[in-house]
């Protein structure tokens, strides 16, 4: 398929690559991301996932290939104001504004995509996550964990037909991974297309659809999610190639 | 007790442990010999003289001003002058308590409050040679000032230049140990810091009502006099001018009194600052250091606000959220200055201060009307010099209420969940600049106006009001492209990674200050010949003038890229700054 052909997937990345300096961290990367659909993005350390997603969120210039979401590229203005109003990005380190309020930043993100309800939405949100009372606090005043939630509760005062999410469950305890867990699923069941990266791939089980896996940049092996697992390659992300555990130990 | 690897350690290996936890206790280059000499050239060589001079210049200028001839003999100047003193020594102190609680009395090495700090030695033991580097150096720099303080009061009141000199060297120096005293009592203990914002604020207050209200009532000179150690220290300075050995004496044995007390006070309580205090002032001293060295105003204020901010508690004041998304950014960035009173205010003050100035100098350049010159190129000079001025001013004001802007470069929040792009993100950032400076400009010309229709003169209220409206439009948009500043350049200073040329080379990106200039200087003295009876065509062609250069500075911020692709080969970093008073992971 041409870039010319229509497409009706949310997101269409085509032999992406980026390169910091003389180091290629993301080579030749191709992703297709339907309604509805979630892809993990898995691999260890170093291996591209961050880059990968940030390319798709518009943060950063690809070096080479293309990015669409549902059909608009993030870089290239009009269009890509158009694609940011259809994807939402959750990065691995939540960044807010010093001055507002929580209570402040859920107001602000409804305000700039004239979402009526979303502030709402947003309080909802933090009620569930036990963060009600913080509306008044300021993000720098909460802990690391409780500022990932505030973005999922700023995430949730807006719309999106696209999810990326880096490292979503890094800083959550198991009972707002587990209530993650359901909000993306009921996303997905709504239509929303999504992308993971996460080094707990257990997280991914039952919600993800595929399992893209990068190594050095790299795409290594895509494919269902269930087959991923079941052939261990949970276990096996990390692991240098030629590794012998028995040497190590 | 037995340690792990006992038998793998020798004895030199000990030594030499001891050795560097001893190097690293003794307070490290601060007391180098190389060190020192260069502190004390900067301070004797290079800045007393410089304040001498300028103090000088200033006096000559106020004294022309007032119409008065220096010295001044009349009876009640010594009474004045003590007062000014005063209230500039409590000043002084003032800011060297509020800097201890944003950025501490002494800067500790990370390291050593990771290190150092958390190892079983006695905090005193570590701390107390640090903070009597700190007084001694207090000491020093206060007694250069308070020598400084005391040459200028002889050029003003007379009298003998040593006796000033010495008193104002003692009297300058006890108040900087004082003060420093003060400051390390600041951070002794959680929640010191806040009070000192809080209680910094009301003294300033005070003294500014006080020295204001010396000028009428000698009541509040006297009360200013004698109300602590600036006051004590700004009657020695004055007696000694007046040959009055008694009252000097008494005034600076009172002072050095007072320093005693709050130094020893403060070497006891040397190990009770909390690990917490200390760190995290570390960390705001580290960030301050690198924005110095980039010569980065604008960061400098952001990591002193910042830090300052933590100190603050909760917000009290919030505006209605707003129901359109034109005016969200708008909201954010009022919301943002509500919040940071200081630098509403500064803008609204160097706004003022553009708009005296380039009137004052379209009248210069106007008239010919200088006090004292009467050559073309005295007055033109002048003009010249006064313009600089405006445009630095006016450039500082809108950066001022830009910081909102900057906030949000070096915290990418909109970058990552609002939907706009860079460049139209950057241009919603400009309107509450713009709409605040317009409104200071309109507040002007009203004033103006109903000051003429009131029968009074105007003098350059008008000129100078006009002048802030017709700049304003270029004003902002140059200094939004001034603050777009790549994220990393402050964690860039941080990891030592910057060098002098790349300092040199980010200063010299602010070309289109040039173009503030001259979109001062055409407005300012048209306006100000409007101001005397030019034709309304003049007005006419300032603000085509200013349209121009407005337009060439809306393009040039148009095109400006996203300041974290000035470096596409760099990964991008997190700004440093957020880490300041944050919690911890928990």
């Amino acid at each position: 398929m041409t870039d010319e052909e229509p497409d009706d997937a949310l997101l269409r990345v085509r032999g992406l690559g980026r390169r910091f300096g003389d180091a290629a961290v993301l080579t030749g990367l191709d992703l297709r991301v339907a309604a509805g659909e979630v892809v993990a993005l898995l691999g260890a350390n170093g291996s591209g996932k961050t880059t990968a997603l940030r390319c798709m969120a518009g943060e950063l210039v690809p070096s080479s290939g293309t990015v669409r979401v549902a059909g608009a590229d993030p870089q290239v203005e009009p269009e890509a104001e158009r694609a940011r109003r259809r994807l939402a990005f959750v990065a691995d380190t939540p960044v807010f504004y010093r001055e507002l309020t929580v209570g402040e930043h859920l107001r602000l993100v409804a305000a700039a995509f004239d979402d009526a309800t979303g502030a709402k939405r947003g309080r909802a949100v933090l009620e569930e996550l036990g963060l009600g009372a913080r509306l008044r606090s300021r993000p720098h005043e909460l802990s690391s964990g409780q500022r990932q939630k505030v973005l999922l509760a700023c995430i949730s005062a807006r719309p999106f037909d696209l999810l990326l999410l880096d490292e979503p469950v890094l800083r959550l305890d198991p009972a707002s991974q587990r209530w993650l867990h359901q909000l993306l699923l009921s996303h997905a069941r709504n239509g929303v297309g999504i992308v993971l990266t996460t080094h707990q791939p257990r997280f991914a089980e039952g919600l993800a659809d595929r399992a893209v896996c990068l190594a050095e940049g790299v795409v290594v092996s895509d494919e269902p999610f269930e087959t991923f697992l079941a052939r261990g390659g949970a276990d096996a992300i990390g692991e240098p190639a030629d590794s012998n555990l028995e040497d190590l130990r | 007790m037995t340690r792990v690897g006992d038998a793998d350690v020798d004895d030199d290996d000990d030594g030499d442990g001891e050795a560097l936890l001893q190097a690293r206790i003794t307070p490290p280059s601060t007391l180098r010999t190389r060190d020192l000499l260069y502190r004390w050239y900067v301070a004797v060589v290079v800045v007393a003289p410089v304040v001498v001079a300028g103090g000088a210049q200033g006096l000559g200028a106020a004294a022309a001003l007032l119409g008065l001839d220096l010295p001044v003999t009349a009876p009640s100047a010594a009474g004045h002058v003590a007062a000014l003193l005063a209230a500039a020594g409590a000043a002084g102190m003032i800011a060297v308590v509020r800097t201890a609680a944003w950025r501490g009395p002494m800067v500790l090495d990370g390291a050593d409050i990771a290190w150092l700090l958390t190892s079983p030695q006695p905090r005193a033991r570590i701390l107390r040679p640090r903070l009597t580097v700190a007084l001694l150096r207090a000491t020093g720099w206060g007694a250069v000032a308070g020598a400084s303080a005391g040459l200028l009061a002889t050029d003003v009141l007379g009298g003998g230049l040593p006796p000033a000199v010495a008193a104002g060297a003692v009297a300058g120096g006890m108040l900087g140990g004082t003060a420093q005293a003060g400051a390390w009592w600041v951070i002794t203990a959680t929640g010191r810091g806040r009070f000192a914002l809080h209680a910094t604020t009301v003294a300033a207050g005070v003294a500014l009502l006080l020295a204001a209200g010396s000028l009428l009532w000698p009541a509040a000179a006297t009360a200013l006099v004698w109300s602590g150690p600036w006051g004590w220290a700004a009657t020695g300075v004055v007696a000694s001018l007046s040959g009055d050995v008694g009252v000097a004496a008494a005034a600076l044995l009172l002072v050095i009194g007072a320093a005693g007390v709050a130094a020893a006070m403060a070497l006891r309580a040397a190990d009770r600052p909390p690990l917490e205090a200390l760190a995290a002032r570390a960390g705001a001293a580290a960030n301050a250091r690198t924005a110095r060295f980039l010569m980065d105003l604008g960061a400098l204020t952001e990591v002193r606000r910042q830090a300052l901010d933590a100190l603050r508690g909760p917000p009290h004041l919030f505006l209605p959220a707003p129901a359109s998304a034109i005016w969200a950014i708008p909201w954010r960035d009022a919301t943002a200055l509500l919040r940071t009173p200081g630098r509403s205010w500064s803008g609204v003050a160097l706004a003022a201060l553009a708009g005296a100035c380039a009137a004052v100098a379209g009248g210069l350049v106007a008239t010919g009307d200088v006090a004292g010159a009467t050559e073309a190129p005295q007055t033109l000079a002048r003009a010249l010099g006064l313009v600089v001025v405006a445009a630095v001013a006016g450039q500082g004001s809108a950066r001022m209420l830009l910081g909102p802007l900057r906030s949000g470069v070096s915290q990418p929040f909109g970058h990552q969940h609002l939907p706009w792009s860079h460049i139209a993100l950057v241009q919603r950032h400009t309107v509450t600049p713009v709409l605040g400076m317009v409104v200071a400009g309109l507040v002007g010309v009203g004033a103006a106006t109903a000051a003429s229709v009131l029968g009074g003169p105007p003098a350059r209220l008008w000129p100078a009001a006009m002048a802030v409206l017709l700049a304003t439009p270029t004003l902002v948009p140059v200094a939004a492209a001034a603050v777009l500043r790549p994220p990393e350049a402050l964690q860039s200073g941080t990891m030592g990674m910057f060098t002098e040329s790349a300092a040199l080379e980010r200063t010299l990106r602010g070309w289109p200050q040039l173009l503030a200039i001259a979109a001062v200087i055409y407005p300012a003295v048209t306006v100000a010949a409007v101001g005397g009876q030019l034709p309304a065509l003049s007005l006419v062609a300032a603000a085509a003038w200013s349209g121009i250069t407005a337009t060439l500075a809306w393009r040039s911020l148009a095109n400006k890229a996203p300041p974290w692709e000035d470096s596409p080969d760099a990964a991008p970093l997190d700004h440093p700054s957020d880490q300041v008073g944050e919690r911890s992971s928990s």
